[in-house]
């Protein structure tokens, strides 16, 4: 026999009184104990800058002295922000924010700009926006950009300004203040240029062309494109795929296919290369990006074995850190790698006591728990000597 | 001697299969495989015999071995970890995200239990487990079991639908052709 059920009829009036209530509930809740979920989605990939602190890790480990200590992942909060409605964006143009960001989901490429941190996340197809003193995470709305964009690699300059790479529309764009393009870098209509990755000196911006395998060169300020760089012979790059500046000028390609990181001067002479391929310390597998810091140490991150190696020059291996392992100073297949010294004053406070810092490094890791890694280039003073301030 | 026997049977077994390898296998794959120009190291990095010890981290052990592709994203193998590596957006065209993620951070679950994703986008999850009996009792797509396809620990990976190598010769380095929906059919019933 089946079981007869009667629904309890409730006055429309009490239903939306409960619900009323409820929400006057929560606000009053919200009121008294400084709740701000109704205006703050707490954020979820990246940890809130409220964490518990978590035990720095030093490479390398004891008995050697310590020259790297990871502080654990860039730590965020998003921002609650409506999208751009339709009326909005055909105004502004804008396309891409300032939506919610509440996870980084595979940022390929960072850099740092007037004290916040832009990342590129190829996951969001976004170019996200971190504060690392207040936490603030926000995408960045580009003005006039259209709904095809892509980005995949960013640098900065001198100035202030943002170069952002398209691989797939093919094109660089310079952003100013305002986050107005300035002006947009393209090879001629026939040639194949899907840039991957930038950096900008004084007077040129050296782009890595996919489709060309090689890096191409312009002239940063009016976009005109000179040539190839270091496009023959035999320190030719088979397949760069990263490329980074010295502080004299020399150009640090990644060539993946060789596993090799080659130096070349502003001519495009070769001076020396490092690396060469393996699994050991000193070898490359999969190089993927190169940074240089301001003391000269070159800095080689590798996607296949989670590791971030040190060299001086002319190639000799220092130390190495990263690795897998499940702590805060690992890694998951890193990709870009930069040095900064302009947030070291930002993150003094967040360094363990004794550690003197001379510059930071970040380390975007495509997947993982930590996907922008932290860390700090110094060291630990000997035993008997006080620490000096940076 | 047995020892001197037994590396030499090694060496000869070794060679024989080097040499098969590269019969089998394209060492530089040819133009239309998007693979082109790419050579065996893109992909297969050497176990370095020698390697430098680092000058700050001094030592008289031996210099590691570093794991390749070893870290957890999923359920992916490491082949599948592999092909991420380039497969990216930027070196290489990337595999539809972020719905490929959001199933395979789906551990240990089957596509019957995550859903179907809304959007395939041309592509396929990865890391989820062929479980066909489960399947068709949730009245998901029919699944038969699969033997031409690899599935490695149960799973599709990338490998289940790509030869890396383009030995096939199938289009998109496909492990079987998918004119008139041939390789989904391999899996799928309808």
């Amino acid at each position: 026999m089946p079981v007869r059920t009667r629904r309890i009829a409730v006055p429309r009036a009490v239903r939306w009184g409960t619900f009323a209530s409820m929400i006057g509930a929560c606000a009053a809740c919200a009121a008294l104990v400084g709740c701000r979920a109704a205006a703050v989605r707490p954020e979820g990939g990246v940890a809130s800058t409220q964490a518990a602190a978590v035990a720095p890790v030093f490479y390398p480990g004891p008995p050697a002295r310590a020259h790297i200590v990871a502080i654990g992942p860039l730590t965020g909060h998003a921002l609650a922000a409506k999208p751009p409605g339709k009326l909005r964006r055909a105004v502004t143009g804008e396309t891409t924010g300032p939506a919610l960001v509440s996870e980084l989901l595979r940022p390929l490429s960072l850099t740092v700009r007037a004290g916040q941190i832009l990342v590129v996340d190829v996951g969001r197809n976004a170019i996200v926006q971190i504060d690392p003193g207040t936490g603030e995470i926000r995408s960045v709305a580009l003005k006039g950009m259209g709904e095809f964009f892509r980005p995949v690699a960013i640098a900065t300059d001198g100035q202030g300004d943002l170069y952002v790479a398209d691989a797939q529309a093919g094109r660089v764009i310079a952003v100013g203040s305002g986050n107005t393009v300035l002006r947009t870098y393209r090879l001629g209509d026939s040639a194949p240029f899907a840039p991957i990755d930038l950096a900008v000196s004084a007077e040129r911006l050296y782009v890595v062309n996919r489709a060309g395998r090689r890096v191409e060169i312009f002239e940063r300020d009016s976009g005109r494109y000179v040539g190839p760089f270091a496009n023959s012979g035999p320190g030719r790059s088979a397949f760069p795929v990263g490329v980074a500046l010295d502080g004299e000028g020399n150009v640090y390609v990644v060539d993946m296919a060789a596993s090799r990181v080659r130096v070349y001067d502003p001519g495009g002479v070769l001076l020396r290369q490092i690396g060469a391929p393996g699994d050991r310390p000193g070898l490359l597998a999969q190089p993927r990006s190169v940074a240089v810091g301001p003391d000269g140490i070159t800095y080689v991150s590798d996607a296949a074995t989670q590791i971030v190696q040190m060299f001086r020059p002319p190639a000799s291996l220092l130390m190495y850190f990263g690795g897998t392992g499940g702590t805060i100073g690992s890694m998951t297949m890193p990709a870009k790698v930069i040095t900064d010294r302009t947030l070291l004053q930002t993150f003094a406070s967040r360094l363990p006591a004794g550690f003197v810092p001379q510059y930071m490094i970040f380390v975007a890791n495509q997947f993982g728990p930590g996907r922008i890694g932290v860390y700090a280039f110094g060291q630990v003073p000997p035993a008997g000597e006080e620490p000096t301030a940076p | 001697m047995y020892e001197l026997i037994a590396l030499a049977l090694n060496a000869v077994l070794f060679l024989g299969m080097l040499y098969g390898s590269v019969q089998d296998h394209p060492v530089v794959f040819a133009a239309g495989t998007g693979h082109e120009g790419l050579a065996c190291t893109t992909c297969h990095h050497p176990h370095a015999p020698l390697g430098s010890r680092p000058e700050w981290q001094p030592g008289t052990e031996e210099l590691p071995h570093f794991p390749y592709y070893d870290y957890q994203v999923g359920m992916l193998d490491d082949g599948s970890r592999l092909c991420l590596s380039c497969h990216d957006g930027a070196i290489a065209p990337a595999i539809s995200m972020p719905e490929h993620m959001q199933i395979t951070s789906q551990i240990g679950r089957s596509v019957s239990e995550v859903g179907r994703p809304k959007y395939l986008m041309g592509s396929h999850p990865v890391g989820v487990r062929y479980d066909a009996r489960k399947a068709a009792l949730v009245r998901q797509p029919g699944l038969r079991a699969g033997v031409e396809i690899p599935l490695p620990d149960g799973r599709i990976q990338c490998v289940s639908c790509h030869d890396p190598h383009g030995t096939t010769g199938h289009e998109n380095l496909l492990v079987v052709s998918n004119r008139r929906s041939e390789l989904c059919l391999t899996c799928h019933q309808l």
